[in-house]
């Protein structure tokens, strides 16, 4: 009895230990997706808060099933359960649902309230008009991630609708992306800015985010569109400043000069018939 | 018992027979391979090297007759650090272009092509009848398709290799796999056809 | 009604031409499957592609309409010549109603080994065919993760190109989807549930049997696809990429189709089955909970397999005859096939899940030695988790852009399953509250389940909030996910129960030490795998790529290791299995586990009717404090014939 009874105490302070150890831990530990913008940082939290309120309630299932396990084994029960409880017991059972129902329902709430402040207007958009240049960082900048098989190229409408092959953002400033796909279902993944959206064809989605830190970081495709889906990522796409940020729209208008007659206009989605037309993306 | 053993002893042997034929016909086939030809040329300081490929409107033989393709082949080898030369004699019908942005001749020396003597920087998006692209070099060049009594034009450019051994995939953006969805299916997405692997080094 | 013994011979002295051709079901099966495909071929091929305009670009392997009827002929040969449309041809054309000689016969008495190579509508023998089938599906799909792996041990390709790794993927995904959704329905439900709730036979046993022999011609389909140039959808299939895809798309969703048929035909064989051939006195409330759970798991697959078989259908004519249901240049919409595929695709996971919990709620006691233990709210949990998985499907779909307002309610909906599954642990652990365990090897297996249904089940949570699941959608951390709960918890549960069942399956058992050893070195290697890839897709690591960021390279490595380990560790336990059972037949006690079940009451082997006496009165299955088996047999009274039932 009395080894049982300190047995029972070790996986209890062994429980709250790694509960506490565990939440302590994660609170100082480097959480995906970082701090490269806003939405990152809000999906960072999120998932810190998840595993902060997870841990504890995992590691006690866990340490119940160890209790069975290892402490039946070597210190094995010596009251038997009662003949009523045998077969269940009603105040344990609402108890535990109770519980359970409650935890869920907070996240819930919580992921909806995140949802509400965080990444709002993800989606269809539902204007057709392109945003004008931002006169302040608040503004967001339009950009668009056109997928096709098997490259993204982005268009930039306030700067007289350039396509080009290297997503580069200004740092600090609200970026509105809007994805679309010329032919199959691709989706969109810059990991750093915690952005994912799926570029679905004839479908204009809309995710914002702000990027707060200067660097090269990796565009993949995340939704398999084919054979070369796992090579359709890029380790160049860059947050820059607002001065490197121009020079490169000026670079990259020089070079686009020769084609820019042959561009269709800017537009959220591009359709057509299957037969290409100058200036129309076929379907 | 012994009956037995023979019985599972010819399962594993019917069993290592089929993962075997699984692995050499169908896992990676080892594809035929064309090295590039060594010049004593070099731009930029840098050895050139030559390749000749032809584009076709039908490849003629194999178990898909009638696909457009690359030939002789879309495995290249080409030494790293090389500037490669390539010469592509392009004999098909024109299908233009998705997007229009592939039309532009990009990550060539100089961003220029030379189609038929004459040098280019971009083509009408209707009249390409495929595109040599190597996406992760940010090479991309247009081949004009042919028009009137035209039997075929000549593409060349130059596009600089990195110094590091890699394995870089390359394909062709006009949706030119006739008879497929968006024309991209098909050739566009089988080995050997309008998708390729360049390995450098 | 006459008293009759069952040992008396049933066999006529002179088989008839339908029973003689019935010995030989497999063979004629695929003569009639080679026919078929060449009939179907060249029906489309020439006459139907002449019509309409074949979708896919002729090849010299031939046409989309010519391989799609090719296969459906070849599956309805292969069923044909396995003698499945003698019984309604028959009666058809005015034959007699078959005789209980007949009946007996179809349901493989005296028939030795042969019947297990033939039609028969015995459920055991049905059962043992399953388990056969889908060990051979898990070793197959085995080696394709085998290779994935060893692909992904560098970050660019090298064992397999672009085109061969994403069928490789494809293959690998879809033929474990087909085994796991008949992994504990297959061999247990099917053997076990008849025995279990008192009757001598399913509803539908002819049913029943085509069920397990649509198997077959599913995985060789499927398998097929290797030589028309494999398909590049993965398991999901998403239009409009499996438009664009060559004749091997085609192998895909035909195989696709006749598993939903199977699915959807097991589910409502089972619901008849439980609903009007209990035993008198099996009440519902006395209803064994594995058999609760393989209630709700055929409610799932008769509701939902019907949504696949429709999407899969749409398919196919997009690929024949051009209707653009999923291509929004036709007026279509990709969303569609999402929508319809999910709406599958979720209930299939828990059609995976609830029998494994049944399953592994039904061994508990046994090991425990103390009753079930809140079998009322188990029994709960796993309606609950069937309800709920039908409002769920939107939570693939997060980031796909469809309208973002529904997104809180799929959020709460399938933050909501987490209480029925949470039920399953409380039920768990109350049973083994103060109980004297006995840490028999299923019982370690039973333990493993729940270890690792739990990390499953906790990375779901990251998975169903939307803010998180925008870093961690479509990532390895969602592959580690799944592999987590299907392969840690059912095939867990599945091996456990092939452990716990073999003796009284075959009579024959395994050896113990061996097994403890494969059970941790499998346990291990499992977890060493999984976890490499939770952390590998926090990082960002997409799935389905064969080439990834070099940073990625450590942890992949890592994980390949792991992975050779589990599978050398799984290809044990089939050693192990092979050896022991088929080979040296090491022959097992009558009941080893001292279960108070009714299966471990019946004669080993079970009689060919199951029950030479049926039981008087029942009672719940886990009286172990009282000690009272699930099924008394009275006094004993000579018994009916088994074949008067049919």
């Amino acid at each position: 009895m009395r080894n049982r009874a300190t047995a029972t105490r070790v996986v209890l302070i062994v429980w709250i230990v790694a509960a506490v150890g565990g939440d302590v831990a994660l609170a100082f530990g480097p959480i995906p997706p970082g701090q490269a913008s806003d939405l990152a940082s809000s999906e960072s939290l999120t998932i810190l808060l998840l595993a902060e309120a997870a841990w504890p309630v995992f590691s006690a299932v866990l340490a119940a099933l160890f209790f069975t396990l290892v402490v039946n084994k070597i210190a094995p029960p010596t009251a038997e359960v009662s003949a009523s409880a045998l077969r269940g017991n009603t105040r344990v059972q609402t108890v535990w649902i109770v519980t359970t129902l409650v935890v869920v329902l907070s996240i819930a709430v919580y992921g909806t309230v995140a949802l509400a402040i965080d990444v709002p207007g993800t989606g269809i958009s539902t204007t057709s008009a392109s945003l004008p240049m931002p006169t302040s960082t608040d503004q967001p900048l339009e950009v668009q991630v056109i997928a096709q098989q098997w490259w993204f190229t982005y268009r930039y409408p306030a700067y007289g609708g350039i396509e080009t092959a290297q997503l580069v953002l200004p740092v600090n400033q609200k970026i509105q992306f809007h994805v679309t796909s010329l032919d199959v279902i691709h989706s969109f993944n810059f990991y750093a800015l915690g952005v994912k959206a799926d570029a679905v064809p004839l479908n204009d989605n809309v995710i914002t985010a702000t990027p707060t830190q200067v660097g090269t970081y990796r565009v993949q495709c995340t939704e398999l569109c084919g054979l070369w889906h796992g090579n359709m990522a890029d380790n160049t796409a860059m947050v820059v400043s607002a001065s490197d940020f121009s020079a490169w729209i000026q670079e990259q208008t020089a070079l686009d000069a020769p084609i820019m007659k042959y561009l269709p206009p800017y537009s959220h989605t591009y359709s057509g018939s299957n037969l290409p037309q100058p200036g129309v993306y076929a379907p | 018992m012994r009956s037995r053993i023979w019985i599972l002893v010819a399962g594993v042997v019917v069993a290592g027979v089929l993962v075997g034929f699984f692995v050499t016909r169908f896992l990676n086939p080892t594809p035929e391979q064309i090295t590039a030809t060594s010049t004593s040329a070099t731009i930029q300081g840098k050895p050139v090297v030559n390749f000749t490929l032809t584009t076709v409107g039908t490849i003629g033989y194999g178990p898909h007759p009638a696909w457009v393709s690359y030939l002789p082949t879309t495995y290249l080898k080409v030494p790293a650090g090389a500037v490669v030369h390539i010469t592509i004699d392009q004999q098909d019908s024109p299908s233009g272009l998705r997007n229009p942005y592939f039309s532009l001749v990009r990550g060539t020396v100089n961003n220029e092509m030379t189609v038929n003597g004459k040098v280019m920087q971009a083509l009408d998006p209707t009249t390409p009848a495929h595109t040599f692209t190597v996406p992760d070099l940010g090479v991309s060049v247009p081949l004009e398709g042919i028009s009137g009594s035209a039997t075929q034009n000549v593409v060349e450019f130059d596009f600089v290799v990195p110094d590091q051994k890699g394995l870089f995939r390359w394909q062709c953006f006009v949706p030119c796999g006739a008879g497929t969805l968006y024309g991209n299916g098909g050739p566009m997405q089988t080995l050997g056809y309008m998708a390729g692997e360049l390995q450098v080094g | 009604m006459d008293v009759v013994s069952t040992a008396r011979p049933l066999m006529s002295a002179r088989p008839t031409l339908a029973r003689r051709l019935n010995e030989w079901g497999l063979l004629l099966g695929l003569i009639g499957a080679v026919i078929g495909f060449i009939a179907g071929y060249a029906l489309g091929s020439g006459a139907i592609s002449n019509f309409y305009g074949g979708g896919g670009e002729p090849t010299s392997l031939g046409s989309d309409p010519g391989i799609l009827l090719g296969y459906a002929m070849s599956a309805l040969g292969f069923l044909t010549g396995m003698g499945f449309l003698n019984y309604p041809i028959g009666r058809l054309l005015g034959a007699k109603r078959p005789t209980e000689e007949d009946n007996a016969y179809l349901h493989g008495e005296g028939g030795g080994l042969g019947r297990y190579f033939r039609m028969t509508t015995d459920h055991k023998v049905i059962g043992m065919q399953y388990l056969v089938m889908i060990l051979a599906f898990l070793f197959i799909g085995g080696l394709g993760a085998m290779f994935i792996r060893t692909e992904l041990l560098t970050p660019v390709p090298s064992v397999a190109n672009a085109q061969s790794y994403l069928t490789l993927v494809g293959l690998h995904s879809t033929l474990m989807i087909f085994m796991a959704s008949a992994a504990i329905m297959g061999p247990f439900a099917n053997y076990f549930l008849p025995i279990m709730i008192g009757t001598r036979n399913m509803a539908f046993p002819r049913l029943e049997a085509m069920t397990f022999w649509l198997l077959p011609p599913a995985g060789l389909i499927l398998l097929s696809t290797v030589f028309l140039g494999g398909f590049t959808t993965g398991w999901t299939g998403y239009a409009p990429l499996a438009d664009q895809n060559v004749l091997g798309m085609d192998s895909y969703l035909m195989g696709f189709a006749l598993i939903g048929l199977s699915i959807g035909l097991a589910g409502m064989n089972m619901i008849a089955t439980i609903m009007t051939m209990r035993a008198p006195g099996m009440a519902l409330s006395r209803m064994p909970v594995f058999v609760w759970s393989v209630l709700v798991t055929s409610f799932l697959g008769a509701l939902a397999a019907p949504a696949l078989i429709a999407a899969v259908l749409m398919e196919m004519f997009s690929r024949t005859y051009q209707a653009t249901f999923f291509i929004p240049a036709g007026g279509g919409s990709p969303y569609l096939w999402e929508n319809l595929f999910w709406f599958f695709g979720h209930p299939e996971v828990y059609i995976f899940m609830v029998p494994a919990f049944g399953l592994v709620m039904e061994m508990l006691p046994a090991f425990a030695r103390k009753p079930l233990w809140g079998r009322r709210v188990g029994i709960g949990g796993m309606v609950g988790v069937g309800v709920l998985s039908f409002v769920v499907w939107q939570h693939h779909l997060f980031v796909s852009g469809i309208a973002p307002s529904l997104r809180p309610f799929y959020m709460f909906s399938t933050e909501m399953i987490s209480v029925p599954t949470g039920i399953i642990y409380l039920v768990a652990l109350g049973t083994l509250w103060r109980a004297h365990t006995r840490f028999s090897t299923p019982m370690l297996f039973i333990f493993a389940f729940f270890f690792n249904f739990l990390i499953g089940g906790f990375t779901g949570v990251f998975l169903s909030d939307v803010p998180s699941d925008f870093t961690l959608h479509a990532s390895y951390f969602v592959q580690a996910h799944f592999h987590y709960t299907i392969m840690g918890g059912e095939v867990f549960a599945l091996m456990g129960a092939i452990v716990y069942y073999l003796p009284k399956m075959t009579g024959r058992t395994m050896d113990i030490r061996l097994l403890r050893f494969q059970f941790w070195a499998v346990f291990i290697t499992f977890n060493g795998t999984f976890i490499s890839l939770i952390a590998v897709g926090i990082m960002g690591m997409t799935r389905r790529v064969i080439s990834y960021a070099a940073y990625l390279q450590p942890l992949n490595d890592s994980a390949t290791i792991f992975a050779y380990g589990l599978g050398l560790s799984m290809a044990l336990f089939l050693g192990i299995l092979i050896w022991e059972v088929v080979i040296k037949q090491r022959v097992a006690a009558f009941n080893p586990w001292e279960s108070l079940g009714v299966e471990w009451q019946v004669p080993t082997p079970v009689p060919t009717f199951n029950f030479d006496r049926m039981p008087v009165s029942w009672s719940l299955p886990d009286n172990y404090d009282t000690g009272k088996p699930a099924a008394d047999f009275g006094p004993t009274v000579p018994a009916l014939s088994g074949a008067e039932h049919e």
